[in-house]
């Protein structure tokens, strides 16, 4: 015998403890259920399946009497986002505000070469830099956009979001000698918005984020006016 | 010797993921783990405050649920994560449990057979040894220790229930049983320990 099986062997002396013991740690969960704004067993039916799912018994003979039931809650539209799901969501925050980044080092660059001051050169056009601007600020808003609607559970958004990526990841690769020519700061904030999007779209498919996007897609498919027990 | 809970465990992660809509669903979790947690608090902290760090832990599980990888079937390894980091606030009890424990296995008063009561001296012997070795760990080294040989988690599940590679649970485990071996062999009731390694 190891010291490895002495401690299971001792450890085997304390033995699990009784019902009783765990009425009260079990009240407080119930009560923290009951606070809960999901929460919407509101009837004796739902009560009554909860008892039954949680000790495999009916209600009557369960040893759990039904708590006392809270006046009725609006029912939640979706689950709550599950954490790649989140993580997604501030990567694309970080997007956005890489990309913001990018079009700030990116203006002085943008039209016609006319001459150039500490370093920069000079764009004479307010129209192309109007244009440009306006297309970094549409860009900024699809990230956010996509942001919101992928924490909403909206499986559309993740499909765009991944098409966008692929679309992104191939004007990168086009533009690259362009990004290069025009300064470090430009290839930094372009590399990052690019990761940005890799870091979301890798997010947004891993099982967890399938399972809330399948989710939310069934929440929304039921009738609004109650969801159904176990 | 406790396994895994079979059927019921695959099961966690749809039990949390019915949580998110219908939270009453969590009860099932509460019903099918809180024991075995409980005991688990109960070894590390005593009874007292494990009635209380029980309640703790799910309600912090509760209250992160939505956070829950639904990949992992299992919720167990989450569980005694969580329950863990709460003995970690409560290291203060649970050093003073195993001092209670050694103190109490010094002075045994058996009466009854001789016998019995040369075993009972001797697997108290072997309690104040345990303690007295559980007690110069370091706590991540106990963690990992205790994790394994009371709960019977594995390298992964310890690993994800403490959020640490694998290679440090591993690193972890055999410094704490290093320790363990040297702690047990080096007292003057290592003959005890020696004996009882001989006669198993």
């Amino acid at each position: 015998m190891n010291e490895m099986e002495l401690l299971r062997k001792l450890a085997q002396e304390t033995p699990l403890p009784a019902p009783a013991e765990l009425e009260e740690a079990r009240a407080r969960l119930l009560a923290a259920i009951a606070a809960d704004p999901a929460t919407s067993a509101t009837s004796a039916t739902s009560a009554r399946s909860v008892a039954e799912a949680t000790t495999g018994q009916p209600d009557s003979s369960s040893g759990h009497p039904a708590e006392p039931l809270r006046p009725p809650a609006p029912v939640p539209l979706r689950p709550p986002a599950p954490a790649p799901v989140l993580a997604a969501a501030r990567f694309m925050y970080g997007g956005a505000i890489s990309s913001a980044a990018l079009l700030i080092v990116a203006l002085p660059f943008a039209g016609d070469v006319k001459g150039s001051v500490l370093g920069y050169r000079l764009t004479p056009s307010p129209l192309t830099i109007t244009l440009v601007t306006l297309a970094g600020l549409a860009l900024i808003g699809l990230w956010l956009w996509l942001a919101r609607a992928t924490s909403q559970g909206r499986n559309w958004a993740r499909i765009l979001s991944t098409v966008l990526f692929g679309l992104a990841t191939l004007e990168l690769l086009s533009s690259l000698e362009a990004i290069g020519k025009n300064g470090v700061a430009q290839a930094f904030f372009a590399g990052l918005t690019w990761l940005s999007g890799l870091g979301a779209v890798w997010m947004l498919w891993r099982p967890a984020s399938s399972a809330f996007f399948e989710s939310a897609k069934q929440m929304r498919s039921r009738p609004p006016s109650r969801i159904s027990g176990p | 010797m406790r396994r895994r809970q079979g059927s019921a465990a695959t099961g966690d992660a749809a039990v949390i993921e019915s949580s998110w809509r219908e939270p009453e669903r969590f009860a099932v979790l509460f019903d099918r783990h809180a024991p075995h947690i409980h005991r688990y608090l109960a070894r590390r902290a005593g009874r007292e405050v494990a009635d209380d760090l029980v309640a703790e832990t799910f309600l912090v599980a509760f209250a992160k649920r939505d956070r829950y990888d639904l990949g992992r079937a299992d919720a167990r390894p989450w569980l005694y994560g969580i329950a863990t980091n709460l003995v970690g606030q409560h290291r203060r009890d649970e050093v003073r449990q195993y001092r209670i424990r050694q103190a109490a296995a010094a002075d045994p008063e058996v009466p009854g057979h001789a016998e019995r009561v040369a075993a009972d001296v001797t697997a108290q012997a072997t309690r104040a040894l345990l303690a007295e070795a559980l007690a110069t760990l370091s706590a991540g080294d106990r963690d990992v220790l205790l994790l394994i040989a009371w709960e019977q988690l594995t390298y992964e599940e310890v690993s994800r229930a403490l959020a640490i590679p694998v290679g440090t649970v591993r690193s972890r485990l055999h410094r704490a049983r290093t320790k363990v071996r040297e702690v047990l062999a080096g007292t003057d009731a290592g003959a005890t320990y020696e004996e009882l390694m001989t006669n198993e």
